[in-house]
């Protein structure tokens, strides 16, 4: 059975921390004990290593135990406190219920764990979405204490006095004050007129096999909007991944004789390509450089090759080059090869390309993993395979998420030359443009017509330097113009 | 409900009702000891005679009981709130409303007899000798429990005390094995076995029966049935649930196990019954307040009313109280004094159980080997980590 969250301190411990060194706090106020080793745990539970000592001995206030929040289950991050079942001033004995509180599996009862009297209910009915250790109420021994907490507000008491735990050595990084508790990101919002979206409700429990659970999870998709294919409309991992395929749709619910617009839905892949995509903006120092590659000899060893494999019916494209000199270039430069991971960079042993494509749905990095060691034939039957499956939404999560490296062509459009945003953790990102005829000068005859492709590598500054970004574009213009040496 | 539970629920209440009309069913000479007839016999199963109903204590007795299973029930509440608030992690189950059988038990048994029991065993712990904070300091990881904080819940060990063990059933087997070595050593010691009514019917548990009483070993086979197999009740899950006869050639006995010296006085006659005649199955009627484990709120397969039923009318602590106080062996005063030394000697645990060191990560490789050469090193987690083990 849940119990109440009660912890208790005693007059014995207040003259146990009056030997402790002095602080600039009175001995009245809240002590906080932290740990003096910390402890390895995740961010989340940071704030919950400060062993709060609930009982006081404030001037004003008698003697009394603080009821939080607790974690009744071991996942619940958050609870909505549904109903109260006791009152101000009723008396409470060991294992009652006090309260009735929803988290995100069932509704669960809230006991208390010692005897007592409800002194100061401080969270009305209904309270939705309460942090875990939020103060629900006050429970006091004696009846007659119950009056002193009339005006009681948890300001009070003020929670947590910075000072101890600045001078408490820590090895954590410094943890928020309040309980924010991160929630998982809250799904992409259901357009308004699908009313008709399948199956459970929203605050119900979705009926869902565990392996469909795990691909909504990773694909942020929201469980309740997917029909189930199942028995009794279970949902299905195969219905998470035909979700997927949901076009933008258009909202028709008004008379289209007043609208210049439509309101179109923001499918997964969209919501996470811009999440992503703007948080990388924002915080990598990206900066550009470019530099131009002639393909002369790539494009005659290409044509050979094509030749050669023609019985095979497969075509090596200017990308499977690029992509080869890419992987050999970050071998040579590992730096570019590595990620930024707040506190280290990541160098990575191995070389995975992703490689950008555009399907209907948006844009999705396939990779090539150790592109370094494939050959062309194989890097070419990775790429088509992959971006076939792109484009029929049946890539698995383990083929798109990771990389080391990416590239982005938008030559086949024309695009002369262009700067691509990188993917984070990545450091590095090649926007690969399109062909272009020039003239050139020529020591011989004074000029010759050239075949050029003009690349610009966007750098993370963090983790690529200048220099070592400009190393690693001298590395892949030197394959690229020089193809043979991609053998060595 | 079981129906010897039930029963066992309403004659307590009638006993109850006839403690306040008889107090005279209960008398303390010149308030030193108290002594009393337990209402109703004990089911026997191949035994001719069960231990006395005659049940005494002294007030020093009265005392120490009381106070143990204060220590006892105040250290699984103080486990639960820590679970719930995240400062303990993994398993944790709670022996709220059992603290009769160990404390009785024990006190029947010698220093030397040895105790294996399954993972509800925190109770059972502290009592074969490990200090509260060596109990609770485990729980929470910390250098000072009583296995360094390396093992947790299920991983608590003293002397004479084989744990705490996860796999259910799977330690009767080792409870006989431990009974044929007292045998072997020539020592006047028995093994006392536990287990609950889910494992009782496991297979291991009847082979353990077979040998036991081939050999005649002195172990004492403890059903712990507190109604409850995780959720499923007894006769949901028991075609039979007479724990106390499946032991079929073993015998058996049923005690009500919410009340102490009842429990004791079972102990000190199964005890000489198994150091002469071998093998003894004693089944301890108890009841547990919490759910399964933490992870069980215990509301699901059951109501909180008949939680809070048993809690009023079949509390081991608070039955044991009024009986000691209504006797006039002890006074209310004192027994509120060893309630707030129990509560404050629990916060000071509590306490040094969340801020005590934990180990350094150095110690994973510690423990690993018995004695290990100087400078021998252990494999880590890949074929290029190896630390030197001490």
């Amino acid at each position: 059975m849940q119990r109440a969250m009660v912890s208790t301190s005693s007059k014995r411990l207040t003259s146990l921390l009056s030997l402790m060194p002095q602080r600039s706090y009175s001995m009245s106020r809240l002590v906080r004990l932290t740990p003096t080793v910390a402890k390895p745990s995740s961010p989340k539970l940071t704030i919950l290593n400060n062993f709060n000592i609930n009982r006081r001995f404030l001037a004003s206030f008698p003697e009394h135990t603080k009821i939080v929040l607790p974690a009744l289950s071991p996942t619940m991050e958050q609870g909505t406190l549904a109903k109260w079942a006791k009152k101000e001033g009723d008396h409470v004995m060991e294992g009652d219920l006090i309260a009735e509180i929803e988290t995100d599996k069932a509704t669960m009862g809230l006991e208390a764990t010692d005897e007592g009297y409800i002194a100061k209910i401080l969270v009305p009915e209904k309270s939705k979405d309460l942090p875990l250790r939020t103060l629900l109420c006050i429970m006091v021994t004696d009846q007659s204490q119950i009056s002193a907490f009339a005006d009681y507000k948890p300001e009070d008491e003020s929670a947590a006095p910075p000072q101890p735990q600045a001078e408490q050595p820590k090895a954590e990084p410094p943890k928020p004050v309040q309980t924010q508790i991160q929630t998982p990101p809250p799904p992409p919002p259901p357009s308004p007129a699908a009313q008709a979206q399948p199956s459970t409700q929203s605050t119900g429990r979705v009926f869902a096999t565990p392996l469909a659970r795990k691909l909504a999870g990773e694909r942020n998709i929201d469980l309740s909007l997917v029909t189930g294919s199942g028995p009794d409309g279970q949902v299905r991992a195969e219905d998470v991944q035909r979700y997927v395929v949901d076009t933008p749709k258009a909202v028709a619910a008004r008379p289209a004789a007043e609208l210049t617009y439509q309101d179109l839905d923001i499918n997964n892949y969209r919501a996470v390509t811009a999440k992503r995509l703007t948080q990388s903006k924002q915080t990598v120092p990206h900066y550009y450089l470019t530099i131009d590659v002639d393909l002369e000899n790539v494009l005659k060893v290409r044509k050979d090759l094509n030749e050669q494999l023609a019985a095979e019916s497969i075509k090596i494209s200017i990308n499977d080059f690029v992509v080869k000199a890419s992987a050999l270039a970050c071998r040579k430069v590992p730096e570019a090869n590595s990620a930024w991971m707040d506190t280290f960079i990541r160098k990575y042993n191995n070389v995975d390309i992703n490689v950008a494509v555009a399907t209907p749905n948006g844009l999705i990095t396939p990779i090539v993993f150790n592109a370094d060691q494939k050959g062309l034939s194989s890097i070419n039957f990775d790429v088509t395979s992959l971006a076939k499956k792109a484009k029929e939404n049946k890539l698995q999560p383990h083929e798109f998420m990771g990389g080391t490296f990416t590239i982005s062509n938008l030559g086949m459009f024309g695009i002369k030359s262009f700067s691509a945003v990188i993917n984070p953790p990545q450091s590095c990102i090649l926007a690969v443009g399109g062909a272009d005829r020039r003239i050139v000068p020529d020591d011989k005859n004074g000029h010759r017509v050239a075949t050029f492709m003009s690349v610009t590598l966007s750098a993370d500054h963090r983790v690529v330097d200048g220099a070592v970004g400009a190393k690693w574009l001298e590395h892949f213009k030197k394959y690229m113009e020089n193809p043979a040496s991609m053998l060595l | 409900m079981n129906k010897s539970l039930k029963n066992l629920i309403l004659n307590s209440d009638k006993f109850g009702q006839l403690l306040a009309i008889r107090p005279l069913s209960v008398s303390a000479k010149q308030n030193t000891t108290i002594s009393y007839t337990i209402d109703k016999s004990y089911d026997l199963h191949r035994l001719e005679q069960g231990p006395s109903l005659e049940v005494s204590c002294n007030k020093e007795e009265a005392l120490d009981f009381y106070r143990k299973m204060q220590y006892i029930r105040r250290l699984e509440t103080t486990s639960g709130n820590l679970y719930k608030d995240k400062q303990i992690r993994g398993f944790c189950h709670l022996y709220s409303g059992q603290e009769a059988v160990c404390v009785g038990m024990k006190a029947a048994l010698d220093q030397n007899d040895s105790v294996i029991t399954a993972y509800r065993a925190h109770g059972w712990t502290y009592i074969m000798g490990v200090s509260l904070l060596g109990v609770l300091a485990e729980l929470t990881g910390r250098r000072t429990g009583c296995a360094k904080g390396k093992g947790g819940s299920m991983h608590m060990y003293t002397k004479n005390f084989y744990g705490g063990n996860g796999i259910v059933g799977a330690q009767i087997p080792l409870g006989a094995g431990i009974a044929l070595k007292h045998k072997y050593m020539n020592e006047p010691n028995v093994c006392v076995a536990l287990y609950g009514d889910g494992a009782a019917n496991q297979g291991q548990v009847f082979e353990a029966y077979n040998m036991a009483k081939l050999w005649n070993l002195p172990v004492i086979f403890v059903c712990e049935n507190n109604g409850y197999a995780m959720g499923t009740s007894v006769n949901r899950g028991s075609a039979s649930a007479d724990f106390y006869t499946r032991g079929d050639f073993v015998p058996g006995m049923r005690v009500d196990g919410m009340d102490v010296l009842g429990v004791r006085e079972a102990t000190r006659f199964a005890r000489d019954f198994a150091l002469t005649n071998g093998p003894i199955l004693l089944e301890m009627v108890t009841y547990r307040y919490s759910g399964h484990s933490m992870s069980d709120p215990g509301t699901s397969y059951r109501n909180r009313e008949e939680v809070q039923e048993v809690r009023q009318k079949r509390d081991p602590i608070t039955t044991f109280s009024k009986r000691i106080t209504e006797a006039g062996l002890v006074t209310p005063e004192e027994l509120k004094e060893i309630d707030n030394g129990v509560r404050a000697e629990m916060q000071e645990v509590e306490r040094r159980a969340l801020t005590d060191p934990e180990l350094d990560v150095q110690e994973l490789y510690n423990d690993v080997y018995y004695q290990p050469e100087p400078g021998f090193k252990v494999r880590g987690c890949d074929n290029f980590t190896y630390e030197v083990s001490k």
